[in-house]
């Protein structure tokens, strides 16, 4: 019985404790949204972050300092609700509850969301239409990236997947091969690929040397394999609308006929090219399951090229995380490039006018420019308004082209993929 | 036959009470259970580990702030504990009264009912799954919280229902009754003598519960994504994702304490026979 | 679980002073209703509905009928007929890893006492406290290309000839063993200890008579829990996701993870039914005898 006793006083400590500790950590880590500093007589601006952390560094140390300067009587609130599903969601809710009630919404300006959240928003009013009468900087807007937008949210910044290649090692194998001098110091600029059928020839001059992850698993592997099907037709990139997937296929499950047919009309010539090159990957086609894995590839030095996503590139070669000698290159025929991040603003903000100014801000030269810079985005505004040295380093990566290719095609584009490619790999 | 018994034979011979096998059989174990972990403990403590380095080149604690800091971490992680909570407290509204029933009343079909519940575990797990999140899908139930919930009740059926009624049973109905003799009343008996003798099961069943519903991953990544993002989904994306694997090491480092309080109480209450009976031993 | 007490005998209605009693059986099944309405709604209506709407098809005028299409279709496809035979391989392998791997433990542990057994049973068991998607993300960088223990092959032992699991099928048949053996060397000792003490030491002398009896007398007793540990590690393996999907390769594919990609990526729920009504089918005699014999043990536990 006294044993017993014991160990229910144990099982209950430990329970208990389990418990509190869990509870405690669940409070310490609960945000603290709409903090705002009222004794002076700045307007502040509350600016909900839905991205990763380089995303909210970037606006805390970039942005903020640069808006609070040149705007006095401002003053941004960043508050990062964080990447992935969540994100900014619940702060629109709230938003859409207060349009409703007419109380105060906390909430100035969404970094990152789509106008189309939460059902019902934009029949209700939620959000700010977008012209370039309340914002002027509209105007300088390249028509890719206003593509995507509906007319109620800023697209402001464009993200990319470049080719990260290790020169330390590329130069290693050339001069294994003779191809360079003992002496030489840099890889020669033909030995660097700077368009896609370059980049198909280099897979496989240097066998072993490059790897894609799968396209399901990260943009880092869809947007290359979307890369091939432009490639494949001709880069006519306004064939993969949602209009012409929708006149096409209709808006139901695909039947085993339309699977068929969508494969060969659309994807027949990207899956060749890809089994092509197969042979010649990392491994004979060890796709890795996400970026994570292929980049381990890069650093511990099994492979000389991978494609990856470009913010996640400069972070990570900021931190010394990537080999020393790895540079990047964008393709210059058609680049990789995976959509456009856009703001929303809610119109019954606290203060709307100061939230129209800062999307009139962030669309200028100067904060574009920073997108290049600081975060490897792509601009929402044509180039030539950019510097022209910002133009002459980022040569390599330059485009206002942009291709788009919306998520149905890509839903039938993956199965494809997982269908046509992988499984002539033999891995035992 | 023969040479199947003859080996069968030989291997129960290097087996039966050699300490020599004991000992290969330990290092053997440590190198492949702990080692991965340890690796990843390390990993935790690491900014740069390059080839062929048996130890991180370049110690560090940098990334520890930063993965405490990231949004998706923290809210992952209230998300998580919420839902746990949720599903532990429903699981065991649900099924404690009907593991007291199955323990102490009599009813036709009894051992049917009790027994049914083995169904939890006759289909394969993501098959299920799949066809719940069918449903799921026509009830606008992806990607809620109420959604996640449910699928993970799912796994918590047979525990909390097997292990509470085995507890009941155990309980000596002599105490009891001697109790009900001298004039307590039934309530008073059942919160007095019953529970105590029955509470350490219990809490075995809630935390394993607790703990199952908290790593539970397939079911939270299946109808949770991508509004509802549990702590291993998070952890999915990061395995995936993050360029930085020193994120997912720390993460899992700090994932795993729950796990190994479970295992420290484990050692104390639970005889390895506790959790056997969950799977039908 | 051992159930002491007095188990059987029934509660006596009599000793509870109540004016209007409820029959017992109402109240039983009120008790336990609610637990099988979650049971009926969450696992059997699922699996029902998903039978019922891949075995029917609706026609142009909106009658239904019946109709194996869907499974037609099913095995037209080259790829999910691969990857079905693909899964139950790896399934297959695993089970008899497990088994293997899992049964001379148990066997040691049950002949063993003392501090070294404790710490093999401890560390036997600790898998079954590491979460899996932990131990996959441990694995990876364990068993990775150049990962850990490559870096111990080569510096101490000089070898260079290491293949990485990872991202093979061997890497799906590492990870399961490595999350399934806790519950196998669980269920095997408890089936073990329940094998009294005086056959099992006829089996430790190795006379052949001995041995006799213990391939006669120890393994029939053991039939049972073999069989539970067997069909239940088939049941686990075979509906797996978070290993294959993160250790194994692109192709191939096991079906849990084709299944989510089906379901998820490819948007084509109603080809992921067929597919897990598909594992249900294939699962099934399985199923049957792993709640076979959890049932015999459990009728003669109660009587």
């Amino acid at each position: 019985m006294s044993q017993k006793k014991s160990s229910l006083r144990n099982a209950l400590s430990v329970a208990g404790s389990l418990l509190a500790v869990l509870l405690i950590c669940a409070a310490c880590a609960m945000p603290v949204p709409g903090q705002t500093a009222a004794e002076t007589e700045v307007s502040v601006i509350d600016v909900y972050i839905g991205s990763d952390t380089n995303i909210s560094d970037w606006w805390s140390n970039s942005i903020k300092p640069a808006f609070d300067k040149a705007h006095p009587g401002y003053e941004l609130n960043i508050i990062h609700t964080g990447s992935g599903g969540g994100g900014n969601g619940p702060i629109a809710d709230r938003a859409m509850a207060a349009l409703e009630t007419g109380n105060d919404p906390g909430s100035d300006y969404f970094e990152t969301f789509n106008p189309l959240q939460p059902i019902g928003a934009m029949e209700a009013g939620l959000w700010q239409e977008i012209t370039e009468d309340n914002v002027p900087n509209l105007a300088n807007v390249i028509d890719s990236a206003r593509r995507s937008s509906n007319g109620f949210d800023i697209p402001y910044r464009g993200s990319q997947v470049l080719l990260a290649y290790n020169a330390e090692r590329l130069l290693q194998i050339l001069k294994d091969r003779g191809e360079v001098g003992s002496d030489a110091t840099e890889v020669p600029s033909e030995f660097v690929p700077a368009t896609w059928p370059e980049l198909m020839e280099w897979i496989c001059a240097f066998p072993g040397e490059f790897i894609y992850p799968r396209p399901d698993t990260t943009g880092a592997g869809r947007e290359f394999v979307t890369r091939a099907v432009f490639q494949a037709n001709g880069l006519e990139v306004d064939r993969f609308s949602v209009q012409a997937y929708a006149e096409q296929y209709g808006a139901g499950e695909l039947t085993a006929d339309q699977i068929a047919e969508i494969n060969e009309t659309h994807f027949a010539g990207a899956w060749e090219q890809l089994n092509a090159i197969e042979p010649c990957l990392y491994d004979n086609g060890a796709y890795p399951s996400g970026s994570s894995a292929e980049t381990r590839l890069l650093v511990d030095n099994l492979t000389t090229m991978i494609t990856i996503w470009s913010d996640q590139a400069l972070q990570a070669k900021g931190l010394g995380l990537l080999p020393e000698q790895t540079k990047f290159i964008q393709l210059d025929d058609l680049p990789m490039v995976g959509g456009y991040a856009s703001s929303t603003i809610p119109t019954n903000a606290n203060d709307l006018e100061g939230a129209l100014l800062l999307a009139n801000y962030l669309l200028s030269a100067e904060m574009q420019e920073s997108v290049v810079r600081e975060i490897g985005g792509f601009p929402a505004i044509s180039w030539d308004l950019l510097p022209s040295e910002l133009q002459e380093d980022f040569n390599d990566v330059i485009t206002d082209t942009v291709p788009s290719f919306s998520s149905s095609w890509r839903a039938a584009m993956f199965d494809g993929w997982y269908t046509h490619v992988a499984p002539d790999v033999e891995r035992e | 036959m023969t040479v199947m018994r003859s080996v069968a034979e030989r291997s129960l011979r290097l087996v039966a009470g050699r300490p020599w096998f004991g000992i290969c059989l330990l290092l053997l174990l440590a190198l492949v259970v702990l080692g991965p972990m340890l690796n990843v403990f390390l990993w935790a403590f690491t900014r740069n580990w390059t080839y062929p380095s048996l130890l991180p080149t370049i110690w560090s604690i940098e990334f520890w702030d930063d993965t405490f800091t990231r949004a998706d971490i923290a809210e992952g992680f209230i998300d998580s504990v919420w839902i746990s909570l949720i599903v532990t407290g429903l699981s065991a509204i649900i099924c404690l009264p009907a593991a007291y029933a199955f323990a102490r009343m009599q009813f036709p079909g009894r051992t049917f009912f009790l027994l049914s519940f083995l169904a939890t575990n006759a289909f394969p797990r993501f098959g299920l799954y799949i066809t719940i999140a069918v449903i799921f899908f026509r009830l606008h139930l992806i990607g809620t919280v109420p959604g996640v919930v449910l699928i993970q009740l799912v796994n918590t059926l047979l525990f909390m229902i097997w292990i509470p009624t085995a507890a009941f049973q155990g309980v000596d109905r002599a105490l009891e009754e001697a109790a009900l003799d001298v004039g307590a009343s039934p309530l008073r008996v059942f919160v007095q003598v019953t529970l105590p003798l029955v509470a350490p099961a219990l809490a075995a069943a809630l935390l394993l519960t607790f703990v199952g519903a908290f790593y539970e991953t397939q079911g939270a990544l299946l109808v949770g994504v991508p509004e509802v993002q549990t702590l291993p989904v998070v952890m999915i994306r990061l395995i995936n994702n993050q360029v930085i694997v020193q994120y997912g090491a720390i993460l899992s480092v700090a994932l795993w304490v729950p796990s190994l309080l479970l295992l420290v109480f484990a050692q104390r209450v639970l005889r390895g026979n506790t959790i056997a009976s969950g799977f039908g031993v | 679980m051992t159930v002491t007490g007095s188990r059987g005998s029934l509660p006596e209605p009599a000793t509870y002073s109540g004016r209007f009693r409820i029959p017992q059986s109402v109240l039983g099944y009120t008790l336990i209703l609610l637990p099988l309405l979650v049971m009926g709604t969450l696992i059997l209506y699922p699996a029902f509905l998903s039978v019922s709407d891949t075995l029917t098809d609706r026609n142009p005028d909106g009658s239904l009928q019946v109709s194996l299409a869907d499974y037609a279709e099913f095995f037209d496809t080259p790829l999910a007929v691969r990857n079905l035979a693909f899964s139950l391989r790896i399934t297959a392998i695993t089970v008899a890893v497990l088994f293997l791997l899992g049964f001379p433990i148990s066997l040691y542990l049950r002949f063993t006492r003392g501090r070294l057994g404790d710490l093999i049973q401890s560390l036997a068991l600790f898998p079954l406290f590491v979460p899996g998607i932990i131990a996959a993300y441990a694995l990876i960088r364990f068993i990775g290309d150049n990962g850990w223990l490559e870096r111990f092959l080569v510096l101490l032992f000089g070898y260079e000839g290491f293949t990485s699991p990872y991202l093979r099928p061997a890497g799906i048949v590492v990870g399961l063993a490595w999350e399934g053996i806790s519950i196998t060397v669980l269920i095997l000792t408890a089936g073990l200890s329940q094998i009294p003490d005086s056959l099992l030491e006829t089996a430790t002398d190795v006379g052949a008579n001995r041995w006799q009896s213990f391939w006669r007398i120890t393994m029939p007793l053991m039939k049972r829990s073999v069989l539970i540990v067997l069909t239940l590690n088939f049941l686990t393996v075979f509906g797996s996701f978070t290993i294959p999907y993160l250790l194994g390769p692109a192709s191939p594919e096991m079906m849990g993870p084709y299944m989510r990609r089906t379901f998820y990526d490819a948007n084509l729920p109603s080809r992921a039914q067929v597919q897990a009504v598909i594992t249900f089918l294939i699962s099934g005699i399985v199923s049957l005898l792993y709640v076979r014999s959890v049932v015999s043990q459990k009728v003669e536990e109660e009587s």
